[in-house]
């Protein structure tokens, strides 16, 4: 019994591993794929402290919508599966999974950002010469 | 109007002063100067078309001016303040203030609508000013000028590409700056279009007594300025009159 549940426990700890980079990646690239909207909003008399404020707060809303909407679903197949499918949903896994989704939302999105602060509004902007 | 056959002279007034600016890129081993030694006067309310082909260092030339590069050398003075001697802080408020920009494309908030393009000047800085009832109406007052009234509830998407660019203009004189820096303002319009919003442009800028420095590489648009300085590989030319309605000074 308890090698079979180290073995789930390595299973699940891995896909929230990848699940984790996943989701920062995705912040990442939603982050570098405006670069050039920042670069103009920068233009017009964003200081780059305001982007910053506006990218966090963005990540942590998007994090909390998917956070409420992974719980439900979580719930739901609690719900549904049989009793004998081995799933366990405990407040300090819950607890632990939304600080984690936070944290790779946060960090995904400053990764990025550090593009931004950087940014040579002219280049950003995509002028000719 | 400025009389374009004198060059003008250094005033306290002006709205734009190089002096020596050299801007250097530092690309792996070698040094690449995109300005060399730039010296231009813009007087107050004046109309300058600075134009150069691709690669020439216009753009270069108008972020310094903008403060959105710094220079490697020389003085820049806008509206009386050497800009050089900005910090970020500093920088953030005169591009916010001092300066407006009009860009070749791709310039607005894809989802915000057009009158909230130019609210946001306000709203990023987060200064409210006068409030937001207030920025809105000047918000809606300027798209009215700029004959958009209808269209100010529309989203970028929605509006054609003269349209998307009189917004941008909208935000750029939002705040009343003495000097507005358009690059390529015409580049994605087809001629007729691209004539049109020169037009606007030029009685905005004669109505408000606002400078600007119009970069282009089309000299069909440089009849719409008091003068026209060439660019080439970093180096500016002497300044050249245009004599009005011809564009004469401005053809190859």
């Amino acid at each position: 019994m308890r090698e079979q549940s180290s073995t789930f426990n390595a299973i699940i700890g891995s896909t929230l591993a990848v699940v984790l980079a996943v989701v920062g990646l995705f912040f990442s690239l939603l982050t570098l794929e405006r670069t050039a909207l920042y670069g103009v909003l920068k233009a017009v008399g964003a200081s780059t402290g305001r982007l910053f404020a506006g990218i966090v707060v963005q990540a942590v809303v998007v994090a909390v919508i998917a956070f409420v909407a992974g719980s439900a679903l979580a719930a739901l197949a609690d719900a549904v599966l049989p009793a004998a499918v081995p799933l366990q949903l405990t407040t300090g896994r819950f607890v632990f999974t939304f600080v984690a989704l936070i944290v790779a939302a946060v960090l995904g999105s400053a990764i990025s950002l550090r593009r931004v602060t950087r940014i040579d509004p002219a280049s950003a902007i995509g002028s000719s010469s | 109007m400025t009389d374009p056959s004198t060059p003008v002279a250094a005033m306290p007034d002006d709205a734009l002063r190089f002096e020596g600016v050299r801007k250097v890129y530092r690309s792996g081993d070698a040094d690449i100067v995109a300005v060399d030694h730039a010296s231009l006067t813009v007087g107050s309310g004046e109309i300058v078309a600075l134009l150069g082909p691709s690669g020439s260092g216009k753009t270069t030339l108008l972020s310094i001016a903008g403060g959105l590069l710094s220079a490697t050398e020389g003085t820049v003075v806008v509206g009386g303040k050497d800009i050089t001697q900005f910090g970020a802080r500093e920088l953030t408020e005169f591009r916010r203030s001092s300066v407006g920009f009009v860009f070749q494309s791709v310039n607005l908030v894809p989802f915000l609508t057009a009158e909230e393009n130019l609210v946001v000047v306000d709203e990023i800085a987060g200064r409210r000013g006068t409030g937001p009832k207030a920025a809105r109406a000047r918000a809606r007052q300027l798209l009215d000028e700029l004959g958009l009234g209808h269209r100010a509830g529309n989203l970028p998407a929605q509006l054609s590409g003269g349209e998307r660019q009189r917004v941008a203009i909208g935000r750029a004189l939002f705040n009343s700056p003495a000097l507005v820096l358009f690059d390529e303002p015409t580049a994605a319009l087809d001629t007729t279009t691209g004539g049109q919003v020169m037009e606007l442009i030029q009685s905005e800028l004669r109505s408000r007594h606002t400078a600007a420095v119009i970069v282009t590489h089309d000299s069909r648009m440089t009849h719409y300025a008091d003068r026209l300085v060439r660019i080439v590989d970093g180096v500016l030319g002497a300044g050249e009159p245009i004599e009005a309605g011809t564009g004469t000074a401005a053809e190859h």
